[in-house]
């Protein structure tokens, strides 16, 4: 708000100003939609997903396959319930949301060809349970330094208006 | 065009602000709101009233207690507003425009 308390004369009114008030209003919700991780827990249920999915594809007993399906199962109940209520936002579809959907989409293909590999060059049985473990913190040590930059890049915005 | 063009609802940069993010958004929380504006919970509320009583914002509760949440979505009559008021401000900015050519 403009301030004329102080006994000059309100500053000029600047059009500029104001349109570029829009046009970052735009901004901050396309970036909102995909600069905000969500909590720091989101890596490990993340993890989860992606390596439940993957074991599930590759385990050779009916009851580890369950197991490994329930797992993933749970963790992306979790992550959906919950992103759907934390959320503040509900954007329009724009290309830059979708282009950030189809970026979310990429990493977590590649981490699960990552892992997808990791079984098949190691071997399922010596695969789990340690490789499993491991990649299941490497996982999440990645989603926890993915969640870090986003949030870097979002508090590095400057307040609107 | 003249200021005189200009919707006086949508003048305050804040106010601005506020429909600006409700217009890029199917519904904005009053939190998100408050957060990215900077804005106190009264100041806000203030803000959002002035909106919704020009007919700009709708708002919907959802949930109960600390889960409670109060959400704003721009109205067509709000979207109207806010493109009229755009291209009032694109029209003050041309003659601004024209003159900066004009030196360069």
């Amino acid at each position: 708000m403009e301030n004329t308390k102080s006994g000059g004369s309100p500053p000029p009114f600047d059009p500029e100003s104001h349109l570029s008030i829009l046009e970052e209003a735009q901004k901050v919700v396309a970036d909102e939609y995909a600069l905000d991780f969500g909590p720091s827990w989101y890596a490990p249920v993340l993890a989860t997903m992606i390596g439940g999915l993957t074991l599930f594809n590759n385990a050779q007993s009916e009851l580890t396959n369950l197991l490994y399906l329930g797992a993933a199962g749970l963790a992306t109940v979790v992550y959906v319930v919950h992103g759907s209520r934390r959320t503040s936002i509900r954007p329009r579809t724009t290309g830059r949301g979708f282009a950030g959907i189809v970026f979310v989409c990429v990493v977590l293909l590649a981490v699960v060809i990552a892992w997808g590999t990791a079984i098949s060059t190691i071997g399922y049985e010596d695969f789990v349970p340690v490789w499993a473990t491991v990649g299941w913190l490497a996982t999440t040590a990645l989603f926890l330094g993915i969640r870090l930059a986003l949030k870097a890049v979002r508090n590095r915005r400057p307040a609107l208006g | 065009m003249t200021l005189h063009d200009l919707d006086p609802v949508l003048v305050p940069p804040k106010r601005l602000a506020a429909i600006g993010i409700a217009a890029a958004s199917k519904s904005v929380e009053f939190g998100f709101l408050r957060d990215q504006l900077e804005l106190s919970d009264s100041d806000l509320s203030k803000q959002l009233k002035a909106l919704s009583d020009a007919g700009y914002l709708t708002s919907k509760r959802t949930g109960r207690g600390k889960t409670r949440k109060s959400w704003f979505a721009i109205t067509e009559e709000g979207q109207a507003a806010l493109t009229a008021h755009a291209a009032a401000l694109q029209s003050l900015l041309a003659p601004q425009q024209a003159a900066a050519d004009g030196v360069t």
